[in-house]
């Protein structure tokens, strides 16, 4: 089908690419097994984490924190286990600086073909063959928590649930390309990765839902792009995000997008005019 | 136009220098010291279309840097390059569809996954049609002898497998320009002699541009016409090979086989530097305009069998011509 739709554009190339990567993932088949059926551990881990934490003795048993019930909270983590599956890019980063270190780049900048595109494409095929397994395992994990999950989303949570997540892989893909290209000014960039990485954990709302911090914190970290990773989706399909807000948040994303498009695009350029393709 | 135009090129880099020691690390935190390394140095040459050109220098000489900046890696510091009309590093796809850069053991094949799937992925990056890459693929795996090993993984093939693929994989949108960067370097004597005869035939048939660098005397002597030689980022020598052996060198050998024994090297030292000398085979030294006179003599002097007069070995010109061009830089 895609053959029918993409052969004879430029895009084909990229889909090969996307293809041929898929293939690459599923060529260790054991890797492959172990890591989606226990992909859901952590999940699982965070809730019970949590359950203990609105169980607790020392708690004051309001059955609020902040302004999260503990069914808010369960619903926070596994929707965020599905955005932060649409929005991280494990080893991109790296990846990209370690092919600018150590000159690995050439071979791409020989080639007629986009950089950026590559990698996005590369990690889509990761993305892809994460969702493939989490079809399988995700659904009984879901079932397991129902009756935490008390919220039934409207259609415009839905639809924004939707956009929320093509935004939020979007910031991961561009936020992720960026810093590995700050290797054509550093070279070595591991340490600053680690505090990018931990910052962008706890910013996007992934360690803790950022409701649950002082609101004068709350009214600036927000609207950060690291909350559209994982924040935002969870927001909006818990039903926290009222319909006339849809707009300005959704909005507020698409701006953050567009502005990591331009920032990649100029890194990209002056980075390429500086790179001095070293060892390739 | 020529195919590869190349006037006054050069490339600086900025490099880190550091004191040694860990006193040296130390200060390096707080104070950096920069130097400026001229990796290529006002360069220029011309190569017309279906030459085969070696490209010599010894290491460090700027030989990669500058088939780096014609392949539109390198930004130039300054001086200007075109190759087929264009400025490499604009990086057009109209100009990378035309060109291919092969770096020896620096691989463009998918490890874990058969070579046949990176071919493919070639072809599509480089839009080739399907008969045309089917005819290529065949053509190639052929020539090459790896047509049974496509469907195998490529972590599971030799060195000189991979090579062969890779190739494949750089030639399979027929280049018009082809920068070949050491194509033999760790490859067995067999192996090394195969992709020498593939290069040759290629060139010949398809009449493709070929720049090649290579520390095999071998590969250059068999392939190349006309060599640059290189050596501090600067041009030394731009012409046929065998201008160099007559630019540089100034002897001949003369290889002897005696039909008696009983000749010693005393004997024969008078006549030219005595390399070998055994019982009845010696090779003499002999300058260049002397090797007739030195030869009458000898065969005047004593009964020879054979006499075979023949150049200094290449390696041992090239090794001069750089060390000639050390004491110029």
């Amino acid at each position: 089908m895609m053959e029918a739709l993409l052969k004879g554009t430029s895009a084909w190339k990229y889909w090969v690419i996307l293809s041929t990567r898929t293939q690459e993932d599923m060529a260790y088949r054991a890797n492959y097994m172990v890591g989606a059926l226990f992909r859901f551990l952590p999940l699982l881990t965070t809730i019970y984490l949590w359950y203990a934490v609105f169980n607790s003795p020392g708690y004051a048993g309001s059955g609020r924190m902040g302004k999260m019930t503990l069914p808010d909270i369960v619903s926070y983590y596994a929707i965020m286990f599905v955005a932060r599956g649409f929005s991280s890019m494990p080893g991109m980063t790296r990846d990209i600086s370690l092919d600018i270190k150590d000159g690995l780049l050439n071979r791409y900048l020989i080639r007629p073909i986009s950089y950026f595109w590559y990698q996005t494409m590369y990690r889509l095929a990761h993305k892809l063959i994460f969702w493939l397994a989490a079809l399988i395992t995700f659904p009984p994990v879901f079932y397991l928590i129902r009756e935490y999950l008390k919220h039934s989303p409207t259609v415009l949570e839905w639809v924004g649930f939707f956009i929320s997540l093509i935004i939020a892989f979007w910031t991961g893909v561009l936020f992720s390309f960026l810093i590995g290209c700050l290797a054509f000014w550093f070279l070595e960039i591991s340490t600053f990765l680690f505090v990018i990485m931990t910052m962008e954990f706890f910013l996007s709302g992934h360690l803790i839902p950022l409701n649950l911090m002082p609101s004068a914190i709350v009214h600036y970290v927000q609207w950060l792009p690291f909350a559209y990773e994982g924040y935002w989706p969870c927001m909006i399909l818990i039903g926290k995000v009222q319909p006339d807000q849809m707009g300005t948040v959704l909005g507020i994303g698409f701006l953050w997008v567009g502005i990591f498009f331009v920032l990649v695009k100029l890194c990209w350029k002056w980075g390429t005019q500086r790179y001095s393709a070293v060892g390739g | 136009m020529s195919t590869i135009e190349v006037e006054n090129l050069t490339k600086i880099y900025r490099v880190n220098k550091k004191k040694p020691g860990i006193g040296g690390a130390i200060e390096a935190m707080f104070k950096r010291e920069y130097t400026e390394v001229r990796a290529v140095n006002d360069v220029s040459f011309k190569i017309e279309e279906g030459e085969l050109v070696g490209f010599l220098g010894p290491n460090g000489a700027g030989k990669t840097t500058t088939l780096k900046m014609l392949s539109g890696i390198l930004y130039p510091t300054s001086g200007t390059a075109k190759v087929l009309g264009f400025t490499p590093w604009e990086r057009k796809n109209e100009y990378r569809r035309q060109f291919a850069l092969v770096m020896g053991q620096k691989n463009q094949l998918w490890w874990d996954l058969p070579a046949q799937e990176s071919l493919y992925l070639n072809k599509e990056i480089y839009n080739v049609p399907d008969d045309e890459y089917k005819k290529v693929l065949d053509e190639m795996t052929e020539l090459l002898q790896v047509k049974k090993l496509l469907g195998v993984m490529v972590r599971e093939l030799s060195l000189g497998e991979r090579m062969k693929f890779e190739l494949i994989a750089s030639l399979l949108h027929t280049p018009r320009v082809l920068l070949l960067d050491e194509p033999t370097i760790g490859l067995d004597v067999v192996a090394q002699k195969n992709i020498r005869e593939f290069i040759k035939e290629y060139n010949h048939r398809t009449k493709t541009t070929i720049l090649l660098t290579s520390h095999y005397m071998g590969d250059i002597q068999a392939l190349c016409d006309r060599v640059i030689i290189i050596n501090h980022g600067k041009k030394f020598f731009d012409g046929g090979l065998n201008d160099i052996i007559g630019k540089f060198s100034a002897s001949k050998l003369i290889s002897l086989t005696f039909e008696n024994g009983g000749v010693s090297k005393e004997d024969l030292s008078q006549f030219g530097e005595v390399l070998e000398c055994e019982k009845l085979k010696a090779v003499l030294k002999v300058k260049r305009e002397e090797v007739t006179k030195v030869s009458n003599q000898i065969l005047e002097k004593w009964s020879v069998l054979d006499i075979n007069i023949e150049e200094v070995p290449i390696e041992e010109i090239i090794q001069k011509v750089f060390v000639s061009s050390e004491t110029q830089a």
